[in-house]
C-alpha cells in the first residue's frame, strides 16, 4: 500500500481517473463538513454566526424565494445573453482583423497600438471608460465586447504566425495565390488556436460580465450577486456558486465542442 | 532551329543569407549549371555533398520561395524565364512532413486540383484523379485518415502524390526519404521510379545516402562546403534506368564499384 501510494507520487505519473475524481471529492467533503461543523446548532450557539455564514440548511432553503422572487433564472439569462452578445461581437471583429495583422506587415505596423493596449491595459480600467460612453445594455455590450477583443487579439495574431513556414511553401508549390494562402493555409490551420483562445475569452466575459454587473446594473446574475450581499447572505452564496458552476459548465461545453470540430488534433 | 529553352538554368548564382549583418553567410558562390529539355524524357539529378553546403538552398531557388527570389547574384532561370516565385510546375517533396495536418490524406491530394483553373474538372472528377494518385502511391486504404494517423513513409507518399498529381514538370526533393528506415527507404525508390515514368519530370533529389545516388541518378553531383560550389559531375545510367531492383542492384560488383567510386570523390571533395 504504502509503495503504492508512493509510486503515485512519482513526477509526472498520470493518475487512474478515479483517482483523481476522488481526490477532488475528499477535498470537497472536508470543506463541507468543516462548514457544518462550524455552523450547525441553534443560531446563538454556533462557533461562527449565521450573520456571517449561514449554515449549508438555510443556505439550501433559501434556493425557492431565489428562484421565484429574485428571479434567479431570468436573471442568468439576461447574462449569458450579454456575455453571448459581447464574445460574439469581438470575435467578428477580432478573426479578421488578427488574421490579416497576423499576415501582413504594413496591417500589423498600422494596428500595433491595440494590440499594446490588449497587453498592458487592465481591463478593469476599460469598465469607466465604458460607463463615460455609453448606457444601459449598450455600456454592457462594449464592455464584453472590449474585454473579449482585447483578450484574444494578441492569442488569434500568435496563432497565425505560428503556422509553419514549410506549408506556406508547400501550398505555394500546389498553386496557391496570395488569397489561397489566407484562407485556404494560414486561416484553417491557425483554427484550433483561435478557438482555443475564444473558449478562454468566453471565461473571460463571463468573469467580468459579473463584476461589471455587480458595479452597475439592474439586472444579471451579477446585480442579484452584488444585491444580496447586505441582507441576503444565503443568496450570495448561492449566486457564487451558480456563476462558478454555469463557467465550468460552458468550459466544458466548449471543449467537447472543439473535439468535435477539430478531430485531427485529438487522434 | 529555334533552341528549346532549358528547364533550369543558374548563371553564376550566388546567394547570402542575413545580408549586411553580423549573421551574413554565403551558403552557394557563382553556381553555374544548366538541364536541357530532352522531348519526353525528364532527368534524375542526385545531389550530394557535406551538411551545410547549400544543398537545400539550391532547391529553394528553384522553388522560388520567400527569400529566394531572385538570388543575391546571378540570374535563376526556369524554362528560360527568370523566376517570381513558387508555382505549380514545381513540385516539392520536403523532408520534413508536411502534409496539412487538417485536411484528410484524400483532401491533401486534391489541394493543388481544387485550386487549377485549367483544365476545368468537375469536383467528381477531381475526388476520381486524387484518388487514382492515391491508389498509385498505395495509400487507398488510407485516403479518409488524417496524416497524424500515417506513419512517416506513408505521410512521404501522400507528399508524392499531391505533388505528382499535378504533374510538375520539375520534382524537388530535399532528403525525402532520409528518415526513413532502410526498407522503407527502398519501397519509396521503387514508388518513384515507378510513378517518375508516368510524369518524365526533371527530378532534383537530395540525399545523404550515397546509394540512393548512385542507383536513381542520371546525373551525380558533388557540392564542396560552404560556400557551395559544384565539384564534381558524375554521368552515368543508374540501374534505375535499366529496371533493376533497387535491393537486386546493390549485390552487384559494379554497383558497388560505383559507389566506392562516388564515396571516393565525395571524400576527396570534402577534405
Ligand atoms: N534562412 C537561413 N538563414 C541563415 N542561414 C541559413 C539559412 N538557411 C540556410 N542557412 C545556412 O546556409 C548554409 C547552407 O544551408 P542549406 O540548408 O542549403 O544546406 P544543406 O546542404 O541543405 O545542408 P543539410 O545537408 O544539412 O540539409 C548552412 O550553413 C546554413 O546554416
Ligand atoms: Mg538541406
Amino acid at each position: 500500500m504504502a509503495g503504492k501510494v508512493g509510486s503515485l507520487f512519482q513526477i509526472r505519473q498520470p493518475l487512474p481517473g478515479l483517482v483523481g475524481l476522488g481526490l477532488g471529492l475528499i477535498f470537497l467533503t472536508m470543506v463541507l463538513g468543516a462548514w457544518w461543523g462550524m455552523t450547525r446548532g441553534p443560531v446563538e450557539e454556533r462557533v461562527i454566526s449565521s450573520v456571517i455564514l449561514p449554515s449549508p440548511q438555510e443556505i439550501a432553503e433559501s434556493l425557492p424565494d431565489l428562484i421565484t422572487r429574485r428571479q434567479l433564472f431570468e436573471n442568468i439569462q439576461v447574462s449569458l445573453i450579454r456575455v453571448l452578445k459581447g464574445w460574439g461581437m469581438a470575435l467578428l471583429l477580432v478573426i479578421p482583423l488578427g488574421l490579416v495583422m497576423g499576415a501582413f506587415g504594413p496591417v500589423r505596423a498600422f494596428f500595433e497600438p491595440l494590440n499594446v493596449i490588449a497587453g498592458y491595459l487592465p481591463l478593469i480600467t476599460i469598465i469607466p471608460v465604458t460607463f463615460a460612453w455609453f448606457s444601459g445594455e449598450s455600456q454592457k455590450l462594449a464592455f464584453l465586447t472590449m474585454a473579449c477583443f482585447f483578450f484574444m487579439l494578441p492569442l488569434v495574431i500568435a496563432a497565425i504566425e505560428n503556422v509553419e513556414e514549410i506549408f506556406l511553401n508547400t501550398a505555394q508549390t500546389l498553386g496557391a495565390r496570395r488569397h489561397d494562402l489566407l484562407m485556404r493555409v494560414l486561416f484553417p490551420m491557425a483554427l484550433p488556436e483561435i478557438y482555443s483562445a475564444a473558449r478562454l475569452a468566453f471565461g473571460i466575459g463571463w468573469t467580468w460580465i459579473i463584476v461589471a454587473e455587480s458595479l452597475l446594473a439592474d439586472a444579471g446574475i451579477g446585480f442579484i450577486f452584488m444585491s444580496s450581499y447586505r441582507f441576503e447572505k444565503p443568496h450570495m452564496y448561492w449566486t457564487a456558486l451558480i456563476i462558478l458552476l454555469i463557467g465550468f459548465a460552458a468550459d466544458q461545453l466548449l471543449g467537447w465542442l472543439g473535439r468535435r470540430l477539430f478531430p485531427y488534433r485529438h487522434l | 532551329m529555334s533552341q528549346r529553352p532549358h528547364v533550369v538554368e543558374f548563371r553564376d548564382v550566388s546567394h547570402t543569407f542575413n545580408r549586411g549583418t553580423p549573421r551574413e553567410f554565403t551558403a552557394i558562390r557563382d553556381l553555374s549549371f544548366h538541364i536541357e529539355d530532352i522531348p519526353a524524357r525528364g532527368e534524375f539529378i542526385a545531389m550530394l555533398g557535406p551538411s551545410g553546403c547549400g544543398k537545400s538552398t539550391v532547391l529553394n531557388l528553384i522553388a522560388g520561395f520567400r527569400g529566394f527570389v531572385p538570388p543575391t547574384r546571378g540570374e535563376v532561370l526556369v524554362f528560360g524565364k527568370p523566376l517570381t516565385g513558387p508555382g505549380p510546375d514545381r513540385g516539392m517533396v520536403f523532408q520534413k512532413y508536411s502534409s496539412f495536418p487538417h485536411l484528410t490524406v484524400l483532401q491533401n491530394v486534391m489541394f493543388g486540383l481544387d485550386l487549377l483553373k485549367e483544365p476545368a474538372r468537375t469536383r467528381a472528377e477531381r475526388v476520381d484523379l486524387a484518388m487514382e494518385w492515391i491508389r498509385k502511391v498505395g495509400l487507398e486504404d488510407h485516403a479518409l485518415k488524417y496524416p497524424r494517423q500515417l506513419s512517416g513513409g506513408q505521410q512521404q507518399r501522400v507528399a508524392l502524390a499531391r505533388s505528382l498529381v499535378l504533374h510538375p514538370r520539375i520534382i524537388l526533393m530535399d532528403e525525402p526519404f532520409s528518415a526513413l528506415d532502410e526498407p522503407t527507404r527502398l519501397d519509396m525508390q521503387r514508388l518513384l521510379v515507378d510513378l517518375w515514368h508516368e510524369v518524365e519530370a526533371t527530378v532534383f533529389l537530395v540525399t545523404h545516402s550515397i546509394a540512393e545516388a548512385v542507383y536513381l541518378g542520371d546525373r551525380i553531383w558533388i557540392f564542396t562546403p560552404a560556400p557551395g560550389r559544384l565539384a564534381v559531375q558524375i554521368e552515368k545510367e543508374p540501374p534505375r534506368a535499366r529496371g533493376t531492383d533497387p535491393l537486386e542492384a546493390q549485390e552487384s560488383a559494379e554497383f558497388k564499384k560505383d559507389v566506392q567510386l562516388v564515396a571516393r570523390e565525395f571524400t576527396r571533395v570534402t577534405t
